[in-house]
Parts: C-alpha cells; structure tokens; sequence
C-alpha cells in the first residue's frame, strides 16, 4: 500500500505534466529520451539543463526546477529538435508554455533580460499595433541597464537610415488594445 | 490573381531593402500584392511566451483582416511571422474547440482556410521557371553563392510542410534561374542564433561564425538569405565575429530579392544595397547594365503608407 507522501507526491507529478501537456498541446509522456534534441540542440551548450532534461523533469513533476531553468528562456525556437524528434514533439512548444506558466507564476527568472525583451516587445505593440524599432531598443537597453552595449553598432544602423526614427502606427490601436485586454482577462 | 501581402515590422524598419526589392522584384515579374490593410505585428516569440491566447490571437487577428478583404493566399516574407501564422492555424487545426473562443476575441469569423506563403515557396513554382529565366538581362553567372535558409521556412515540418526540413533546394532553384550559380553546402538551415542579437550577442557571434566558416570553405562569395532575422545577425556582427575568431571572411549577405532584382535588370536605388553593414560593392564591383526604368525608392516606399 502506498503511504500518503508518496500519493502526494504522484498527484502533484501528474498535475504539472497535465497543465504543461494541456497547455502546449503535446504528449510530453511519449519522450523516451533518446537525446535527439540536444544533439542537435545549437543552443545546449549555454542551457543548465539540456532540453531532454527539461522533458524528463516535467514527466518527474520537478516543476521549481524546470520554471527556474535558464534553459526555457534560451531556447531559440529554432525547431531542430521538432523535425528530429522520433515522437513528433515539438519541444519549442512545450518551452513557450513552461515561459507562460513561469511569468504567471512570477518566478525568479535567470535569464531576466530575455523577459524584459519579451515585455517591452509587447507593450510596444499594445501601443502602436506595430513594433518600433528604436523606442523598442532604447527602451530594453534602458530597463535592462545595458544601454552603452551595442552603441557603436547603433550609431552604424542609425547612420544608415535604419533605424527608423518615426514610429509607425496602425490606425485602429483602440481595437488592438481591447485585443490584449481581451486575452489578458481569459488567459486569468 | 491578386495575393495578399504581409511585410511585418522588420520590413518597414530595419530590413526595409529586403521589401522594397522584394516588391520591386514582384513588379518585375507581374506578381500583383496588397497589403494586408491595417495589419498588426505578428507577436513574434513574445506574444506565445506570455499568454497562449495572445500567441494565437495576435497572428490571426492579421489572417482575419487578410479574409475581410477576400484573399486566400497571404505572402509573408519574414520567416518568423510566417511560423508563427502557420503555427497559429495549425494548433486551431489540431484543437477546433479553439476556434469559437479566438473568432469571439477577434470579433469576426475565421472563415475560409487561407494558404500562407514564403516569397520562395510562391516564386519556385513550376510557373516561374520560364518566366524568371525569361526576366533575365544581366548575367550574374560569375558569382558564387551559399543559399542561407535559416530555421523556419521549413521547421517545423508538420506545420510548415514546405520543402525538406533540413536540405531545402527550393531558393538555389530559383536563384539558378535567375542564372546565378548556387553552392552546396552544410549549413542550409542551421541556427544563426535568431532572436538573441540583443540579448545573447555572443550566441550569435558563435553560432553565425560556424555558418560564415561553412560558407567561406565552399569557395561562396556571398551569402544569400530569406529572412530579416538571419541577414540582421550575419550581417551585423560579421565584423565582429571576424575580430574574435581573427579570420577575415568578406562575405556580403544578400536578400534573394536582391540578386534575383539585379539579375531582371532593376536598378540598384531599387535594390538598397546601401542599407548593408557589410559593404556588397567587392562582389558587385562588376558594372551591371541596368534598364531604364522608374523602381519604387527606398523613400517613396516608406511614404506610400
């Protein structure tokens, strides 16, 4: 017979690995960890924990561990691993949930530039319907303290006219707007 | 047959030589294309990170304007806002229940299933080859090139389903048709480091170096890309990616459109050349001869909005 932790241990297993398939729509419970991910993963070497890991960890309901990875904030998205995966997973798809779940859940974030990249990204479209270049950069560089990083390399861009000064803007913001309050409201 | 076209915002800011040849190149070739009218971002890695929802309903709320104005085939030049619009409808696809809940956020029915297409995937019909072949009035058989095709024209396969996943050959068949000379190569579609220009600077140096290494090895004079993302990283940081491995690779990053625009005869005020970090005047030291003909100016594109 089961003793009570162990039975809360399970329960608490099953419902991260539950929310996390729900959420991104894939069985992560097929992955038998063939490592094909993260042998060709061109990322790994500056993740904590190779993208198989983050898999194994979600079936093993390790959901501190995997929400405070460094890993689910430096996946590229670049899908290597989706065309490669014997199971057909698309493990970038598990890594835009395990984001999601992490900044509803207002983890400590390692890699806190990338998700400050990602707000000042979308605040920019909230505002204009369109992202501005230059007010977008000057404002990540500005909130992520780094705003002498890239200077020379700025000047370059500005000197050649592409960093477009005048932010471009849809007409209807209003509708974009409602638009994110809509989402942001049924996504509670 | 008028298609619907999506620039999205690398298109009309930093990478605005890729549409404006792009477009120039559509002209040349009587590809007739309308903007999607009031299109929005397409959210990018940022919108699907945050909240599902937002993911899908940000890209479809621009398929939505795109069906309003009675198109089913919408171009989208940036390979990152083409996933994520293909991803879009292929996870309403695989969840139908989903459907109703983003139709009563974006305020209107989704009705109709729309094709939504790379440029390459358009132009490499078995339709263009005579077409571009016959567009052709300057002869770029001298230069040698590495097609670049970065991450997402093809990835993932069960939501792009475009050519092969990781040896696609459609962008050397049309580059070969315009009569440049493309070179085989093992970098194709390797990962130039994406987004993380910004973020990770030294991601990409690192990863953009073995691609630049690849190339060079194969004898390539340039490197010709599809994707704003891909050619910001190239060509941005190649000199400092130079600097840090201490090799010299001189390698200029061209869009397709580019040499493709070049090749049909469009003049270079049309192709943006300058816009450049890497400075593309070695390879193109040659004088082309150009036709005289009125393109559509970096200038006068931005206007036209």
């Amino acid at each position: 017979m089961k003793d009570r932790q162990s039975d809360s241990v399970s329960l608490d297993r099953s419902s991260f690995l539950n929310l996390v398939t729900g959420m991104a729509g894939e069985d992560i419970q097929k992955c038998y960890q063939c490592i094909k991910c993260a042998a060709g993963c061109p990322i790994a070497e500056a993740m904590d924990y190779l993208p198989n890991q983050i898999i194994r960890m979600i079936q093993l309901g390790l959901k501190e561990d995997v929400l405070t990875s460094s890993t689910i904030w430096l996946c590229a998205s670049c899908e290597t691993c989706a065309v490669r995966c014997p199971m057909q997973l698309d493990l970038a798809r598990v890594m835009d949930s395990l984001r999601e779940i992490a900044i509803k859940e207002d983890v400590s974030v390692p890699e806190k530039n990338i998700a400050i990249f990602h707000r000042e990204f979308l605040s920019s479209v909230r505002n204009r319907g369109r992202v501005h270049e230059f007010s977008q950069l000057v404002g990540y560089k500005m909130k992520a303290k780094e705003l002498f990083s890239d200077i020379g390399l700025g000047m370059r861009l500005l000197a050649k006219g592409r960093l477009a000064l005048k932010p471009s803007r849809v007409d209807r913001v209003d509708q974009v707007q409602a638009l994110f309050e809509v989402t942001e409201v049924r996504s509670d | 047959m008028k298609y619907a076209y999506y620039p999205g915002c690398a298109l009309e800011g930093m990478n605005i030589e890729y549409n404006v040849s792009l477009r120039n190149l559509f002209d040349r070739l009587e590809i007739e294309v309308e903007e999607i009218p009031g299109w929005i971002c397409c959210g990018t890695l940022a919108a699907p990170s945050t909240s599902r929802l937002l993911g899908l309903s940000v890209p479809l709320w621009n398929v939505a304007k795109a069906l309003e104005a009675r198109h089913d085939q919408i171009i989208a030049p940036c390979s990152a806002c083409l996933y994520h619009f293909k991803s879009a409808l292929h996870e309403l696809e695989e969840e139908p229940s989903l459907v109703s809940e983003i139709e009563e956020i974006l305020g209107v029915p989704l009705d109709g299933k729309p094709k939504i297409m790379h440029p390459i995937e358009l132009l490499s019909g078995e339709e263009f080859e005579t077409i571009i072949k016959e567009a052709v009035v300057n002869d770029l058989s001298g230069l040698k090139v590495v097609c670049y095709y970065g991450c997402l024209i093809t990835r993932p396969p069960k939501v792009m389903q475009f050519d092969v996943a990781e040896y696609p050959q459609s962008m050397d068949r049309i580059l070969r048709w315009a009569g440049i000379q493309t070179l085989d190569w093992a970098c194709k579609t390797e990962c130039c480091g994406a987004n993380f220009n910004l973020l990770e600077p030294e991601i990409v140096i690192d990863l953009s170096n073995r691609i630049f290494a690849e190339a060079k090895a194969v004898g390539a004079e340039a490197i010709v890309v599809a994707c704003p993302m891909c050619h910001g990283n190239l060509d941005t940081r190649e000199s400092e990616i130079e600097a840090k491995f201490n090799v010299q690779y001189d390698l200029p990053i061209f869009y397709f459109s580019q040499l493709m625009g070049l090749a049909v005869g469009i003049p270079e005020a049309g192709l943006g050349f300058w816009k450049h970090v890497v400075d593309p005047g070695k390879v193109l030291s040659a004088k082309w001869e150009v036709e005289d003909s009125t393109p559509v100016t970096l200038k006068e594109l931005s206007r036209e909005r």
